[in-house]
């Protein structure tokens, strides 16, 4: 459970559409993660403002310009996540699940990774994370974290012209990552937070302009590498980091895919995983 | 190297492995290092895991592997760089 702190207009009507479906706990309640997106003091704040984000004291970012207070504390907590939960193996995936099988699209910034999940997401299946694959060391289950989507630059029109009703919040521009935005998770999701999901399928996906669609097998050596490439805390867990990833590498079947649309991806992809539940 | 030179895992104590059809992956949890190896490099670690042996000895109990034993004292050369076997004599 998260605590957000913050005292930004843009931070409040961002949690007020991006996180509209999810519980609200009263004050009393304990927080795993409390953190606070604040303007950064002295005249700064009336000139040029600028935003900081802090979580139990610490302060990991440098400020940024005021508008992009938003993106900010999902990147911070995704910071937060990714560094203070380490009874999971975290993969920086995109998680899906159709029929309780699970889809790990696992890709460096830039792949396509988000626009496909938001796509997938707007027909129907459910979204357990946009960013972090969060893989349980003792029982190998994908712990869901519904959060919104990440949508940068011309990603943010595509998805918002895309069937399903996609909710998008503010826009923060000219950030490190461009205009950035977050498509708000589907309700069915967020109710489903709870309900882990076994791993069916690995992704590494590609997009490029003008390419064909193809969709092919990986071995499991090679996907198990992989994953290793987009894993944050694999180095950190040691011996039982190479025991978690080798039991999802067998638990799994493993595909690369390049793709020049959405158009081409979806279908083809959804083929593929209905041929094999 | 010396035919009779006998072989083992550097660290056996710190190393785990993986095979599977497309290649073997390697974790050395003393260096925090995991590499990706070939089919035939993963099954001499895996032999030598079980016992020491020279080239020849590996040539024998790997025999579907078809590496003769100046290709097994090739690898076990490869292995050695990269401090992943070393000779006990």
């Amino acid at each position: 459970m998260a605590g957000i702190r913050s005292d930004i207009d843009q931070v409040a009507e961002g949690i007020r559409t991006l996180y509209a479906d999810f519980p609200l706990a009263d004050e009393d309640t304990f927080c795993d993660f409390p953190v606070e997106v604040s303007y950064a003091g002295g005249l700064r704040r009336y000139l040029r403002p600028q935003v900081i984000f802090r979580f139990e004291g610490m302060q990991p970012f440098k400020p940024l310009p005021g508008s992009q207070a938003i993106a900010m504390l999902e990147w911070g907590l995704n910071w937060v996540f990714t560094n203070h939960a380490q009874h999971y193996l975290i993969i920086h995936a995109a998680v899906l699940e159709r029929e309780g099988a699970g889809l790990i699209m696992a890709a460096p910034p830039g792949s396509g990774k988000s626009t496909l999940c938001a796509g997938l997401a707007l027909r129907g299946w459910r979204l357990l994370s946009d960013e972090l694959a969060m893989i349980g060391l003792e029982d190998g289950l994908l712990t869901p974290l519904p959060r919104p989507i990440s949508l940068k630059n011309s990603s943010i029109d595509l998805v918002t012209g895309l069937p399903g009703h996609p909710v998008i919040g503010p826009v923060a521009h000219d950030t490190a990552k461009g205009d950035v935005a977050h498509m708000k998770p589907p309700r069915d999701s967020v109710e489903a937070a709870l309900v882990r999901v076994k791993p069916r399928w690995v992704l590494f996906p590609k997009y490029e302009a003008g390419s064909s669609c193809s969709i092919d097998r990986m071995g499991k050596a090679a996907t198990f590498m992989g994953l290793l490439n987009n894993a944050f805390n694999y180095p950190r867990l040691g011996q039982t980091g190479f025991e978690s990833m080798s039991r999802l590498v067998d638990e799994c079947d493993g595909y690369t895919a390049r793709y020049g649309s959405l158009d081409q991806i979806v279908p083809a992809l959804e083929s593929l995983c209905r041929r094999e539940l | 190297m010396e035919a009779d030179e006998i072989w083992s895992i550097a660290t056996p104590e710190a190393v785990s492995l993986r095979c599977w059809p497309d290649g073997c992956v390697f974790f050395d949890a003393r260096e925090s290092r995991t590499l990706m190896l070939s089919c035939a490099a993963g099954e001499i670690l895996a032999s030598l895991r079980e016992s020491p042996a020279t080239a020849g000895e590996l040539c024998a109990r790997l025999d579907r592997s078809g590496l003769d034993a100046h290709s097994m004292s090739d690898m076990l050369s490869g292995l050695a760089e990269h401090g992943i076997v070393r000779p006990l004599n």
